[in-house]
Formats: structure tokens, sequence, C-alpha cells
């Protein structure tokens, strides 16, 4: 037995690639229904650049956007929520609400990590579906969008942000997912969640369209950090000490996110009863 | 006149239900007006940066926002409840009661259950489309063969929301599996909440489609079009009820189709 306590790390990479492979079956399986929400945020990445664009009248930019970075935010946009944003927290609900939860504790691994494979298998099944809707944008959008990579900013900086605003947006995710073992009745508070996301997240407009009172607000909360704080670097319509301020942010609230999980982990455990079997 | 009283039954029935679950109905209310909220904030967003977006002023696009949403309220009202529910019936078989029930199919599948919650939209509506009313700077005048055409197309497009919808839940007989298939209808009609003219940008083969082929823009865009008189309206209102015709037929005819070529999904 004592071999076996030893954690073995390629035993280790093996159990953790056999998990993901599983996964990553299940979210093909659902690749139709994948397809389907993924038009859901596609639609918006036409509807929106197209009202921008008849809104110039004339001007050449709107708040320092041009018509190409404004399609071109756009459309970052709607690649980087397939890649960043998570709602692991309904299924987990589900397992809690169903007692199928219990299944994930007899089990010799981390649930956490579990629920970051499978998390990430579905933004791989996205982004594959993703490619050619992609290229269909492109295409409908391509008097505004230049190849010129003077106009864009693929440096670390925006890698960077696209990967702690993934983390951060699974780690609130996972602990509101988790609030289902203290209580039964979650849906209520998803929506509640939901409505400053959508709002503040950058998918309705860069954050610095908004009006000053809610801007001031915006940018001390974690939602902007999500999607529209990546998309920004990219048209680099973001300072440099703000791209700092932004990557402190992404920090500090997945750091808090991942504390609140910890505590709603440990007493959801004691609290929880295995409800449905 | 059976079916008038067998609606009437349905009504009661979903009263019941909604007084009975009193804390999911006002969830729901709320959810739909943050959701009214949210676009009501891009619009305020928009129109601090911009006089018009391809020629509609705030006022008219917040007319035209709140005729949409009221409409779209209506009709999940009436409707969204019981179509969104296909997919799920023909799955677990419930379908194969309902076909044997002695009333026609297609009527108890649209109008068997009534989202009370949903006239919250509706309302919300109605007080977007009074303030664009009211920061109008200046009114068209007050014409009763406008009035007639606005209502008329209206009860148009709340057809044309029906039998779109219809069409395409009906289409979950052969994809059994699509249980997220409402959702389409959800991005296909936030379409017709847009300005239609921003479409024109992709070219006049884009703008005649959802005119005509897929008619999004008969829902609020040209009705609305047509009250500031941007559109005439005799010929608007007719081009309105041949769609709403045609779309109604087609849709009943595909139900029967349907129906007809279904062999149980459970036994």
């Amino acid at each position: 037995m004592t071999s076996l306590t030893l954690p073995n790390p390629l035993i280790e990479a093996r159990k953790w690639l056999r998990v993901y492979g599983v996964f990553f079956a299940d979210a093909l399986a659902y690749k139709a229904n994948a397809f389907i929400w993924l038009m859901t945020d596609a639609v918006p990445a036409f509807i929106m650049p197209l009202i921008w664009l008849s809104s110039y009248n004339g001007r050449t930019h709107i708040h320092g956007y041009s018509p190409s970075q404004m399609v071109i935010y756009y459309i970052a946009v709607l690649f980087l929520s397939s890649v960043i944003d998570s709602h692991i927290m309904w299924d987990m609900a589900n397992d809690v609400k169903q007692g199928k939860f219990n299944i994930y504790l007899v089990r010799p691994y981390s649930y956490m990590l579990f629920c970051g494979a499978a998390n990430l298998s579905w933004r791989l099944v996205r982004n594959l579906l993703f490619i050619p809707l992609f290229f269909i944008i492109l295409a409908a959008f391509r008097p505004w969008v230049h190849f010129n990579a003077a106009e864009y900013d693929f440096g670390w900086h925006f890698w960077l942000a696209i990967v702690l605003g993934h983390l951060l947006s699974f780690s609130i995710s996972y602990a509101l997912g988790l609030v289902a073992l203290w209580v039964i009745e979650t849906q209520s508070l998803y929506h509640f969640y939901y409505l400053p996301l959508i709002i503040l997240n950058g998918q309705i407009a860069p954050l610095s369209f908004f009006p000053k009172g809610l801007r001031e607000v915006a940018i001390f909360l974690p939602f902007n950090y999500t999607l529209g704080f990546p998309a920004q670097i990219f048209v680099k319509s973001i300072s440099e000490h703000g791209i700092y301020f932004g990557f402190a942010m992404q920090l500090a609230w997945t750091a808090i996110a991942f504390a609140c999980a910890i505590g709603l982990w440990r007493g959801g455990l004691k609290r929880y009863t295995a409800y449905g079997i | 006149m059976r079916y008038i009283r067998l609606y009437g039954a349905f009504v009661r029935n979903c009263i019941r239900q909604a007084v009975e679950f009193r804390a999911n109905f006002f969830a729901n209310l709320v959810a739909n007006l943050a959701w009214m909220l949210t676009l009501l904030i891009f619009i305020d967003i928009l129109f601090r940066n911009t006089q018009s977006v391809a020629g509609w002023s705030k006022a008219e696009m917040l007319v035209l926002f709140g005729t949409y949403t009221s409409l779209r309220g209506l009709s999940n009202t009436l409707f969204y409840n019981n179509l969104s529910q296909l997919p799920n019936s023909i799955r677990t078989g419930t379908m194969d009661f309902i076909l044997t029930k002695p009333v026609n199919s297609q009527f108890y599948v649209s109008l068997r259950y009534i989202g009370l919650d949903d006239l919250g939209q509706t309302v919300g509506g109605l007080f977007v489309v009074a303030y664009g009313w009211a920061i109008l700077p200046s009114h068209p005048p007050a014409d009763p063969l406008v009035a007639a055409a606005f209502t008329g197309m209206l009860a148009c497009s709340l057809a044309l929301f029906y039998s779109l919808t219809l069409l395409m839940m009906t289409l979950s007989f052969w994809l059994v599996r699509l249980d997220n298939l409402m959702i389409l209808g959800d991005m296909m009609f936030s379409i017709a909440r847009t300005p239609i003219d921003i479409f024109r940008r992709f070219g006049g083969g884009v703008f005649f489609v959802l005119t005509y082929i897929l008619p999004l823009a008969f829902i609020a865009a040209l009705p609305v079009k047509m009250l500031f008189g941007a559109v005439s309206p005799g010929r608007a209102l007719l081009e309105a009820l041949l769609l709403a015709a045609f779309f109604l037929a087609a849709s009943a005819a595909f139900w029967r189709y349907a129906t007809r070529s279904y062999s149980s999904a459970s036994s």
C-alpha cells in the first residue's frame, strides 16, 4: 500500500488525460447543442458591429474607436467568450440536487480539478465549432477587417489576460456552483449573477463607453475582467497602466473567489445530506 | 366554440398554478425585466455616442424596442411555454398521448399553457413605448388610417412570431436530441428588435431576405417605420397580411406532415 500513497507523476498525468478524454468525448456527443449555444453568442457579434457602423454618420472615431477597431472588438469578444466564459455552476447545482454529487465524493481525485477538466473540454469543443463561424464573420465584415498586425496586440499581455480571465470566470462559477451545497434553490442567485455580468463583461460595449458613475464602480468589479479587458488589450484601446491594473484585479478576484470556494466546500460537505438518494 | 371553452379551461388552470407557485412567478417576472434593463442600458450608451443609427433616433429606437418587447411578451405568454416543450414531449414519449387526445394536436401543443409571468414584459414594453413617444421631438399627425394599419400589422407580427416558432420547433420531430432548439428562436427574434436598416450594410440581398423570406423586419421594425411615416400604410399592411397568412398556412402544413410521419419515440 505504501507505494500507492506516493504520487507518481506519470500515473497522475495518465489519470487526468483519461478523465479529460471522457469529457471531451461527452462534449463532442452534444456538439449540436454546443453549436446552438454558440450561435446565441454569434448573432450579437453580427448585430453589435452593424449597429455601431451605422452610428458613425461620417465621423472617423467614436470614443477613440475607429470603425475597424469597433468591429474587431466585438469579434474578439465573441472569440474570447468561447475560450473564457465558464457556466459550470448550472451542472454542479444540478448534480447536487439530483444526488449525483456523491459519485464525485468517492472518486480518488479532486472535485475542483474535475470541474476544471469538464469546463476546459467544453471550451475546446466550442472553439472547434467556432472556427467556421469565425471565417464567416470575418468575411461578412471584410471591408473593416485589416490584416495589419500593427493594429492589434498579440503580445504576452493579451495571452496572460486570457489565461487569468479564464481562471477568474472558472473560480467564480465554481464557487457559485458550491453554493448548491448550502441552499437547494440556486436558480435565482445565478440569474442575479448574470445580470451585472452581461451588462459589464464587455459584451454590450467596451467599458470606456459607459457613463462615468457606472464605469467607476465597474472597474473594481470582476465582470469586465473576463471578456472586455482582454478584448480592449487586443484592439489597443487601453493604457499600459490600465493593463497592469487589470491584471491586479483579475488576480485579486480570482483569489477572493477561490477563498470563497474553499470555505463553501469545507462547510458545505458537513451540511450536504445527499438528497435524491 | 368547443375550442374557446377549452381555452377558457386552460386559462383558469394556469392562473391557479401561478397563484400556487407565487415565488417562481415573481422570480420570472424580475428576470424578464432584468433582461429589458440590459438592452435599455445599451440603447442609452449607444445614443450617448451618436445622434442616429441608420436613420433611427433614440426616441424611435425606444418605440421600436418597446413595441418588440410588448409583442414578445404577448407571444411568450401565449406560445412559448408550450412550443418550447416540444423536444421534451417527443423525447419522453408524451407526444403520443397528445396525439391521441380528441382535440386538434396543433391547438393543444400551441396553447395548453399560459405563461402569465411573461405579461410583465408586455407591460414593461408599453412603458418603454410611452417614454420613447414622450421624448419624440415632433409627433406624426394623428391619422386613424395609420393607427388601424399599425394595429393590423401588430396582429400579423404575433402571427409571424407564432408560425416561425412552430416551424422551427416542429423540426424537433427529427432532431430529437436538440433540447435547446428554442434558444435558436430567441436568437433569430433578437434580429427583429434591431433597426432593421443596419442590415443594408451587408447588401440589398440580406435586407430582402430579412423582409420577405424570413420576415423578421415585419415583426417590429416595419410597423414602427410605418407609424413614423417612412413606409406607406396600405402597402405595408397588405404585405404583412399576406406574409402572416402564408407562414400560418406553411407552419400548419409542416406540423401536419411531421405528425403524420412521426412514429413514437419511446415505445
